[in-house]
């Protein structure tokens, strides 16, 4: 039924949609949802009690309605991500050749296309919406667990409708959006640009990253309630804002290689690109940056943002290393994560900010260009 | 002018590109190659965007030891530009013109011979390739350049706009002595550009002929 024949849509839209969004998805569904299943809760839940964790919050999703409805919300914005990268993909000049040539198949025949492409978009949904449905099966929740599934199809169905009909519309160039709008007359700093790049094409990775940074800021206050050092909570916390922003760090370069390709032939000493680096996450940052400040006053709070902007100094800089995967990358971050924790906990807080400019510098000098002969 | 001291490129161990000891002279050079052969990785290299082994200098100006002057004295224009799409054309120019240190009224001028003033004010993602390319020859005539890099520059645009390209370059040849290295698999205008030299790329290796 959702058999994809149409190898240029799979390649170009199935195949894109996946490397494009690898980080996310990786850190969504893999980190999020298994760290949040089957990790073992710092010993404040017994080990004969995990699995009934596990289940429990699994279970949730198909009998808890509060749960339900974030679940649902969940999978109507991943549908509105799938669908939004669908629409961004059809308008670029490369793929106008499918305005005159798929578009010669009847409307059933594009529907049941675009319908496959959006069911192969759904494949990390759909294995855990099964998993749950599995689960609310055994336990009798037979109402809910088909609703789920029904409401997913649906959500397929719809957006295949929308592919069909905006892939058949004429495309209406040269529309000038609404950020460019309001934002003709500013000034904009080469060093800012990925900012204005994020709230023009990544407003949703954008408030998923808060949502993920709120979360991670109230779990570790739940979790170091007892921890009467207030500096190296906030330390701790000030470094899962940094963790939650890694999608963005990643979308990062490779906004700078695709548009700001022209950078390395500019005037700038190697210091100023390697600062400017930081620039536009002091901005995007700047929510928590301001809850950081209203907590903690001015001093610390001076503090903790220094801390930040070299944690992403650092995490931005082994982006440069040649070659390196998101997965690869993903690893060095959690490794590094561990190692912060480590020496928050020990009280070697402040060590860390000069250690990881350092660290950042070395990488950042011997990889930029990924010239390792040019030191 | 330009000075290959040990020049190497690879690409994942595939040598592209080796340059030993060469001095190009001033002037405007055509740079001849085949599809591959690595013009454009060439102009880029010379341009300080792609790492390389070896070294470059323009005079007495070294790449890798004084990377900001050389920047300043070396502008480059990409073969298939790609900017941002949410900044106006006029952003563009104010950015590099900032950057590469533009004289006041000199991208006016560019803009207006070029036929741009237009359209300069929209957004880029309103422009078409020939647009682009238009904006991307304006922005690497900005500033005080010694060396323009110019990768395709035949590419998508009109011939009223090439007539005002070859004007440029021998203009600014001319007058204020600024040389030029031309990437084309395409012949480029000889009897237009009359100072032009040629170089070929065959084997791995630069062959001027001149």
């Amino acid at each position: 039924m959702f058999l994809l024949s149409n190898t240029a849509l799979r390649k170009i839209f199935v195949g894109g949609f996946y490397r494009t969004h690898a980080g996310m998805l990786i850190f969504i569904f893999v980190m999020l949802i298994s760290y949040c299943l089957f990790i073992n809760t710092l010993g404040t839940v017994r080990p004969d009690k995990i699995d009934f964790w596990q289940f429990f919050f699994t279970i949730s999703i198909v009998s808890n309605p509060l749960i339900l409805i974030f679940y649902l919300l969940g999978s109507s914005l991943y549908a509105y991500k799938s669908l939004r990268y669908i629409l961004d993909q059809l308008v670029l000049p490369q793929h106008e050749f499918l305005r005159y040539s798929f578009t010669s198949f009847g409307p059933k025949q594009q529907f049941m296309a675009w319908r496959a492409v959006l069911a192969y978009m759904f494949i990390p949904l759909w294995c855990y919406t099964l998993y749950a449905v599995i689960i609310g099966m055994v336990f009798g929740f037979y109402l809910i667990s088909v609703g789920i599934l029904s409401f997913q199809l649906l959500l397929v169905a719809v957006g295949a409708y929308v592919c069909l009909k905006e892939s058949n519309s004429f495309i209406e160039a040269g529309k000038p959006n609404w950020l460019f709008k309001i934002s003709r007359k500013w000034n904009k700093p080469i060093f800012l640009l990925y900012t204005f790049h994020v709230f023009n094409r990544s407003k949703l990775a954008y408030i998923i990253t808060k949502v993920l940074s709120w979360l991670l800021i109230s779990s570790v206050f739940m979790l170091f309630s007892d921890l009467e050092d207030n500096f190296r909570l906030l330390m701790l916390i000030t470094s899962c804002i940094v963790v939650a922003h890694v999608v963005l760090i990643y979308q990062e370069k490779i906004f700078n290689d695709r548009y700001l390709a022209f950078l390395p032939n500019f005037p700038f000493s190697r210091a100023k690109l390697f600062f400017g680096l930081g620039l536009n996450y002091l901005v995007l940052i700047l929510p928590e940056l301001c809850w950081l400040l209203t907590r903690s006053g001015l001093i610390i709070s001076l503090g903790l943002a220094t801390f930040a902007l070299s944690v992403i100094l650092l995490f931005r800089s082994l982006l440069l290393l040649n070659g390196i995967q998101v997965k690869g990358f993903l690893m060095a971050v959690f490794c590094l994560f561990f190692f912060f924790y480590i020496f928050i906990m020990v009280g070697l807080s402040l060590g860390l900010i000069p250690l990881n400019i350092l660290m950042a510098w070395l990488v950042f000098r011997r990889n930029y260009l990924n010239d390792n002969c040019n030191v | 002018m330009l000075h290959f001291n040990q020049f190497e490129k690879s690409y994942l161990g595939h040598l592209v590109l080796k340059i030993d000891n060469i001095k190009i002279p001033e002037g405007v050079f055509w740079i001849k190659g085949n599809n591959g052969t690595g013009k454009s990785t060439l102009l880029k290299s010379i341009a300080g965007i792609l790492a390389f082994k070896g070294d470059i200098a323009l005079g007495t100006v070294y790449l890798k030891n004084h990377g900001v002057s050389y920047r300043r004295l070396v502008n480059f224009a990409a073969a298939e530009p790609l900017f941002p799409e949410f900044l106006s054309g006029a952003e563009m120019i104010s950015l590099f013109a900032k950057a590469k240190g533009a004289l006041p009224g000199q991208a006016e001028t560019l803009l207006s011979e070029m036929g741009m003033k237009d359209y300069i004010n929209n957004p880029l993602g309103a422009y078409s390739s020939g647009m682009l390319k238009k904006l991307s020859l304006v922005l690497a005539f900005l500033g005080k350049p010694k060396l323009i890099l110019l990768d395709e520059p035949l590419n998508t645009i009109d011939i009223t706009s090439l007539e005002v390209l070859y004007r440029w370059i021998n203009e600014k040849q001319e007058k204020e002595q600024i040389s030029f290295l031309l990437s084309s698999h395409q012949p480029l205008g000889e009897l237009k550009l009359p100072a032009l030299k040629q170089i070929n790329i065959e084997d791995q290796k630069l062959i001027p002929c001149f």
